[in-house]
């Protein structure tokens, strides 16, 4: 069986419509980045408070927020109806996340937890551990110097494998790799900004999968320009440029939908936890692989020096 | 193309073997009882196994992972000798540069604050050094092994409170994570590693001097505190607006006069006595009398530590040399609500819990005051026990307070010297909370408060749920890339699936070997290999295709296909390696686990997708044939 037979496409001469739609993802993911003042960042990133909590039976979210409006912990009131809160996996678990507070009670995860068992006193498990999903707390300082590593994290990836890039293959690649990865992260980045989505830990993880996986993608079709560089000389660079995109289009279909299915299943089966950790390797097979084809190529062919 | 295959099967046996070997273990952990794990664990054999096999991480087993940080500005504070106001304010400044300015350099800031100040630090700290600098090395060195004690203390503690498999490390110079699995009551856990442990035996100053300084704090807080800014601190803290007969008693409060009479708060007193007793004399407005014990409605505690908290009354409580501290648990008192004793004591303790030589929970014994309650027994050391006996001598008729990091445990009289240094503690919830408690002090003080930095527990039931659909998206996921590959490679997919699952088996062997821990997103890392690992055999396929198409016999285009695909697919690997590398070095436990996989299962891919396979390859065409199933 064979998906793609002999194709001839020709991607570079026919890239209006891919520019178009590019910028207009790029523009879209900066708008909304810019109008959300940056990222949605979680607990990981900003500090705070996440817990998950599970009821015996469905809970109404605004039912729960109208009860936290005041809560009593250590004599003090707080008002947590406008944390977020929105039900986790299914519709008797909550998870309720709340930003640092200045002087914080002691032990206050734990006493959130009692708040949240007496709003609904009749839903609660027989057993405290049952009850319990999970409960995350980072302080600010903590936060930050996650964020601090996260971004040296990314910039560090980057960096190396741009290296390597550029002693393996010429400089123009390394660009054309660059631009690839700039594209694909931006985009990411701008759905989850335009859906709500936070950038949590896990989910930087995957951004750096996704550059992996993009790059991945880049190197297999330049590794078939610079051979077919090699080998015909005689042809121009955007005919080479063409003719390796369309030799090794089988490949990037093929891998690109195994690699597409296996996340798709880990967004739909793997639980509530990864699944924005998931959702962003969709997003990020889909648009890597349309970068490495429309992307990363066009700029090889347009950076390379005339001669 | 070589003939001889030996050695290559010879390769391929032994990585078999060896990842059966590693594996065995697991394996055989897997199938375990928890009965036959008790008794390994009696035999002291069990940690060898658990330390070969493939461990859950907390986010799949449940349990929790605490990050501690001492408590440097308190740390340092108790180290200086000679503190008075002037360092107090210089450290305050310090402390609170360093809480807003993240990532900063307590002791950088300290010095900056030092130098640009005119205080003689030396003053302060002429044990450690005779300039700024050889004094902050010196405070700098002592945090460290403050850091080291607080390490031990809390790998005491853990360890005599019966987790399976504890880990407890250093990050950085003053951090320590803590990890303990399948921990079922996060709460207790929490406390039992934040408490300092600091015991102390303050006296009771007598009546008449508590009577004065409620008096003259109520002069001072008068004058420095508005009836409306009163009112509004009490209508913050009160829970919900006034309705229920709970509340009718707020509005009722003892006067001074009947401190040592009535017992039962009345009832019909009105407002308006309450506004003007506000304003005359904000802090006796909120405390009642009991039994000759002051008492504060729990939604009053926090006013009242505000109150406590004015400049003024703490240079008053100073200048007398009293504090004012609340009773460990609250209680229900008559009808009238939940009340927090208030105890006045002196402000240097008697004696200190670093002569604790042996504490033991037990239920008070039968006959006592205690009969049946959790107390702890504590027992002293000779130094200890001489003081203990001078003290309670002395004071006989007097009451002395024990006090546990600055809550009043109990406060009982003296009713006659105590020679053999052996005491006992009450005012415990729970006997479990006593036996916290008992752990605490054989384990000793901490030598610095620590702040919980961050946590995450994940509850069993959410680890479960994670372990049955991380499972549940394997094998879908393989179930999926497996027809696929059958269907569009035919028999080569075949081989090709041979490989994935070699791959498979393998990453988990070394993770065994590794004593790896297996996380959530580790198991998403296994799913992403996978798609990898078949990203090698469809490179190598399709060029074998090509080079069919181009006429070559199958035998001719399988070497070729591998020569050509080789240098692609180790480009292509060796970037998304460095990316697992660098998540690698500055991920923190989850992340850790993904990047872990991830680097092996794409080393992994290169031995299984393209060694193995082209074995298999080679092997079918040892004899000659037309065509390639491919």
């Amino acid at each position: 069986m064979q998906i793609i037979k002999n194709s001839n496409i020709d991607f570079i001469n026919n890239s209006k419509f891919t520019i178009l739609l590019s910028s207009a993802l790029i523009l879209a993911s900066i708008f909304s980045l810019v109008i959300n003042k940056g990222p949605e960042l979680s607990i990981d990133f900003k500090g705070g408070t996440l817990i998950a909590v599970n009821y015996t039976k469905p809970v109404n979210i605004n039912d729960l927020r109208s009860k936290l409006k005041t809560v009593n912990i250590d004599g003090k009131n707080f008002d947590f109806s406008s944390a977020e809160i929105k039900h986790f996996g299914n519709e008797s678990s909550v998870a309720l996340r709340i930003a640092n507070i200045e002087n914080e009670p002691e032990n206050f995860s734990g006493k959130l937890i009692e708040v949240l068992k007496n709003v609904f006193p009749d839903a609660y498990p027989k057993n405290k551990n049952d009850f319990i999903l999970s409960i995350g707390k980072v302080s600010p300082k903590v936060g930050s110097e996650l964020s601090g590593k996260a971004i040296m994290a990314i910039i560090y990836a980057v960096t190396l494998i741009l290296i390597y890039i550029s002693l393996r293959f010429e400089f123009v690649f390394a660009i054309g790799a660059i631009a690839a990865i700039a594209h694909d992260v931006t985009i990411t980045l701008g759905i989850f900004s335009i859906l709500g989505y936070e950038i949590s830990l896990p989910v930087v993880a995957a951004f750096l999968t996704i550059v992996g996986y993009s790059l991945n993608d880049t190197i297999v079709i330049f590794d078939r320009i610079r051979e077919n560089l090699k080998s015909i000389k005689k042809d121009s660079i955007i005919d080479t440029v063409n003719k390796s995109i369309n030799e090794s289009l089988s490949r990037t279909i093929v891998t690109s939908l195994t690699t597409f299915f296996v996340v798709l299943i880990l967004f739909f089966f793997g639980g509530e936890v990864i699944r924005y950790f998931s959702f962003a390797l969709i997003i990020g097979v889909l648009v890597g692989t349309y970068s490495s084809i429309f992307v990363a190529s066009l700029v090889v062919v347009y950076m390379q020096p005339k001669t | 193309m070589k003939n001889n295959l030996t050695p290559r099967y010879l390769v391929i046996l032994v990585i078999l073997g060896w990842s059966f070997y590693s594996l065995w273990p697991s394996i055989k952990y897997q199938n375990l009882s928890d009965e036959e794990k008790e008794s390994l664990r009696e035999q002291g054999k069990l940690t060898q196994i658990e330390s070969k096999i493939i461990r859950q991480g907390l986010d799949l087993k449940g349990g929790m992972f605490i990050a501690l940080e001492a408590d440097i500005p308190n740390l340092v504070k108790n180290l200086a000798s000679n503190r008075n106001q002037k360092f107090d304010d210089l450290l305050f400044e310090v402390t609170n540069d360093f809480k807003s300015n993240e990532g900063s350099n307590f002791f950088d800031i300290f010095r900056n604050k030092v130098q640009s100040s005119d205080i003689k630090i030396v003053r302060y700290f002429h044990e450690y050094g005779s300039n700024i600098d050889d004094i902050i090395s010196s405070l700098e060195e002592e945090t460290e092994d403050s850091i080291n004690r607080v390490l031990e203390i809390l790998q005491n503690r853990i360890d005599q409170f019966g987790v399976a498999e504890p880990t407890i490390q250093k990050q950085g110079k003053y951090r320590i994570l803590v990890e303990l699995a399948g921990v079922q009551d996060s709460e207790r856990a929490r406390s039992l590693l934040q408490s300092t442990a600091l015991l102390e035996f303050y006296l009771l100053k007598n009546n008449a001097s508590t009577t004065e300084i409620i008096t003259q704090l109520d002069n001072i807080l008068k004058k420095n505190v508005s009836n409306e800014e009163l009112e509004k601190l009490i209508s913050e803290t009160s829970t919900s607006n006034e309705q229920n007969a709970e509340d009718l008693a707020d509005n009722n409060v003892t006067t001074v006069d009947e401190i040592f009479g009535e017992t039962t708060p009345n009832v019909s007193d009105d407002i308006e006595t309450k506004s003007d007793l506000t304003v005359d004399s904000p802090f006796q407005s909120l405390i009642e009398f009991v039994q000759g014990d002051m008492v504060v409605k729990t939604k009053n505690v926090y006013a009242l530590k505000k109150l406590l908290d004015d400049d003024g009354a703490k240079l008053k409580l100073k200048s007398s040399s009293g504090q004012f501290l609340f009773s460990n648990n609250s209680e229900t008192i008559g009808t009238s609500g939940v009340y927090f004793r208030l105890y006045y004591l002196e402000s240097l303790p008697e004696l200190t819990g670093g002569v604790v030589e042996k504490a033991k929970a037990n239920l008070g014994s039968l006959g006592g005051g205690n009969a049946g309650l959790p107390v702890v027994s504590l027992d002293m050391n000779s130094e200890g026990a001489k003081t203990w006996s001078r003290v309670t001598g002395a004071n006989i008729g007097q009451r002395i307070a024990i006090v546990l990091d600055n809550k009043v445990h109990m406060a009982p009289n003296i009713r006659e010297k105590i020679p053999g240094g052996r005491t006992q503690i009450e005012g415990f919830e729970d006997i479990n909370e006593a036996k916290d408690i008992a752990i605490i002090l054989r384990a000793g003080a901490l030598p610095a408060p620590v702040n919980i930095v961050e946590e995450r527990t994940v509850g069993p039931s959410l680890g479960a749920d994670s372990i049955s659909s991380g499972q549940k998206s394997i094998f879908i996921g393989l179930g999926i890339v497996f027809i696929f590959m059958l269907i569009y490679y035919k028999a080569s997919g075949g081989i090709a699936n041979f490989a994935l699952i070699w791959n498979i088996i393998l990453i988990l062997a070394v993770l065994a070997s590794l004593g790896a821990t297996l996380t959530l997103p580790g198991i998403a890392g296994l799913i992403l290999t996978v798609g990898m690992c078949i990203d090698s055999n469809v490179i190598i396929f399709e060029r074998i295709r090509e080079e069919l198409r181009k006429g070559k016999t199958p035998k001719s285009a399988i070497e070729a296909g591998y020569n050509r695909a080789i240098t692609t697919i180790i480009d292509a690997n060796l970037t998304t390696v460095i990316a697992s590398l660098v998540l690698y070095q500055f991920g923190t436990g989850p992340i850790k686990g993904f990047a872990t996989v991830l680097f092996w299962g794409i080393l992994i891919s290169m031995f299984t997708a393209v060694y193995v396979t082209r074995t298999i390859f080679y092997t079918i065409t040892k004899k000659s044939i037309k065509t390639l199933s491919i």
